[in-house]
């Protein structure tokens, strides 16, 4: 089976992962502080003014959601662009799997078991911190759907930086940029309604919103409207980076240079 | 005495300086992609701004002074770099190395990594200097205060990274190490009651920026003297632990290369 392959190498990689479960804690710990940090935020600005569309329950919720979303990444950039690098690259060519798919599954196991993990987690202490969700959320499962999209587009975004290694000698500085991107035009820390309309109408035209804003922002205020929305505006966006990168893809790979031996 | 131990400092420092360079497309992008990474966040906060005027008491203008004074801290402890692998270099026995030396352990521990991103958060400070009402007592006290965040959170990073002598495992100190810093990068003045009592005397990271900022806006004379007080008696603590742990430490006998 064509599938089958793929599969194997993500449960080898979740295998691997439940190795490392202590600095799924750790990373916890850190999105206990971030939740801590932004309770304390918002419940100042909610004390003396109101913010549209939201509640201090449902914009931590939206942070808690996001923040669960993008700390799941696997950074595998990194070992992409040594493997570039390093020439070890050739190995896909002569294997019977595809580099881009394997990267995908790597990724997307990766990517579902920290979510839930972290979601799991984080629901506990957002519940301590700010009660019960206002909203419904039994159109969780529905949202869920809008995440993996998430996962899908970031993953696009961060093999098409991983892709520049073939042209630059460090891409780490365009890593960053996109990141920083996905922070404040993605919607990371705040909802990008908060924002004053210029930017939000600008951030909510940009591809970054499908990492974060998108889902986060269904998962608290839920409606049939806004998900076919969402979903319709991720696929969108998975459709014209998936056409980027297969079109610098080809262009790179023909710089392979392979020396007989 | 002092004259040796300098030109030691700055021989180390020369020396990453140039092996940085050597690779210079990296360490323009990565030091850009450090200025672009504040410049990222402190957009955030102006959006922010832009729709709520105020949180608290403080204004832009404050939060301005907070990435300034965060930006000197992060160039500082750029230097020091490495003493968040002093736990690794622990568990690892690679300490033997740094033993083997007629130098100061920890001093040598801390310097021989230069971390060269941090030039650009020093950039970032130096291109949001004029966007501040700035006077000279306003600038010498940044100086002063960035020294002292360093020193704690140095300290900070020390005590962490000895608790290796006592409990043998490194854990993952760099997440729980980004869970403090969360106090030191967003305005300190909307904690209350426990926490804030927390994060000014158990962990001192309220000593860090948040503190200083209120005092360069208005000086203070106890506060100043307690933040002086705090860091130096800190980091005190930090050396003693490090050096009663080192007490307990066995080597490997590993053999490594440096190179």
């Amino acid at each position: 089976m064509y599938v089958k392959k793929y599969i194997s190498i993500a449960k080898v990689n979740l295998i691997n992962l439940l190795a490392y479960k202590f600095d799924f804690i750790f990373r916890e710990i850190f999105l206990f502080f971030l939740i801590l940090v932004m309770v304390n935020i918002w419940s100042v600005i909610f004390s003396t003014k109101q913010v549209v569309g939201y509640t201090l329950n449902t914009m931590i919720y939206y942070f808690m959601f996001s923040e669960c979303i993008i700390n799941s990444r696997y950074n595998f950039i990194s070992k992409l662009e040594e493997e570039v690098k390093s020439g070890d690259v050739v190995k896909y060519l002569i294997k019977p799997y595809n580099i881009v798919f394997y990267y995908l599954f790597l990724f997307l196991s990766e990517f579902l078991f920290k979510f839930f993990t972290f979601f799991f987690l984080s629901m506990f202490i957002t519940i301590l911190f700010v009660g019960f969700p206002d909203f419904n959320i039994l159109t969780l499962p529905f949202t869920l759907i809008s995440v993996f999209l998430s996962a899908i587009f970031l993953f696009l975004m961060d093999f098409i930086i991983g892709l520049f290694a073939f042209w630059l000698e460090d891409i780490k500085g365009l890593q960053y940029i996109f990141s920083k991107a996905i922070l404040v035009a993605g919607g990371t820390i705040f909802p990008l309604d908060i924002f004053p309309p210029f930017f939000k109408t600008l951030f909510e035209a940009l591809p970054f919103a499908s990492a974060c804003y998108l889902p986060a922002k269904l998962f608290v205020s839920f409606s049939w409207f806004s998900f076919i929305r969402v979903i319709y505006t991720q696929l969108k966006w998975i459709l014209i980076f998936g056409f980027i990168l297969a079109f610098i893809y080809s262009i790179a790979i023909k710089k392979v240079e392979i020396n007989g031996g | 005495m002092e004259g040796k131990f300098l030109k030691f400092i700055f021989q180390y420092i020369a020396l990453g300086l140039k092996s940085a360079m050597e690779y210079r497309f990296s360490f323009i992008s990565q030091t850009m992609g450090m200025f672009l990474n504040d410049f990222a966040f402190l957009s955030l906060w102006w959006l922010l701004f832009s729709s709520f005027n105020s949180i608290k008491n403080w204004i832009f203008e404050d939060i301005l002074l907070l990435f300034i004074l965060m930006g000197f801290i992060w160039f500082f402890l750029g230097f020091l770099t490495n003493l968040r692998e002093i736990g690794e270099i622990i568990v690892s026995g690679n300490l033997d190395y740094y033993l083997l030396y007629p130098k100061p352990i920890l001093l040598h521990l801390a310097i021989s990594n230069f971390d060269y991103t941090a030039l650009g958060e020093l950039l970032f400070s130096l291109v949001l200097l004029p966007f501040i009402h700035l006077t000279l007592f306003k600038l010498g006290l940044i100086i002063l205060f960035s020294i002292t965040g360093v020193i704690i959170l140095s300290a900070v990073i020390i005590l962490l990274n000895s608790s290796v002598f006592f409990f043998g495992s490194t854990g993952n100190f760099k997440s729980l190490l980004d869970s403090l810093y969360t106090f030191v990068v967003y305005p300190s003045n909307v904690y209350k009651g426990l926490i804030k009592f927390i994060i000014l005397f158990i962990i001192p990271v309220g000593f860090v920026t948040g503190v200083p900022v209120d005092l360069i806006k208005n000086f203070d004379p106890p506060f100043f003297t307690l933040t002086l007080i705090i860091s130096l008696s800190f980091l005190t603590l930090s050396i003693i632990v490090f050096y009663v742990g080192l007490r307990r430490y066995e080597s490997g006998n590993l053999l490594t290369v440096r190179v």
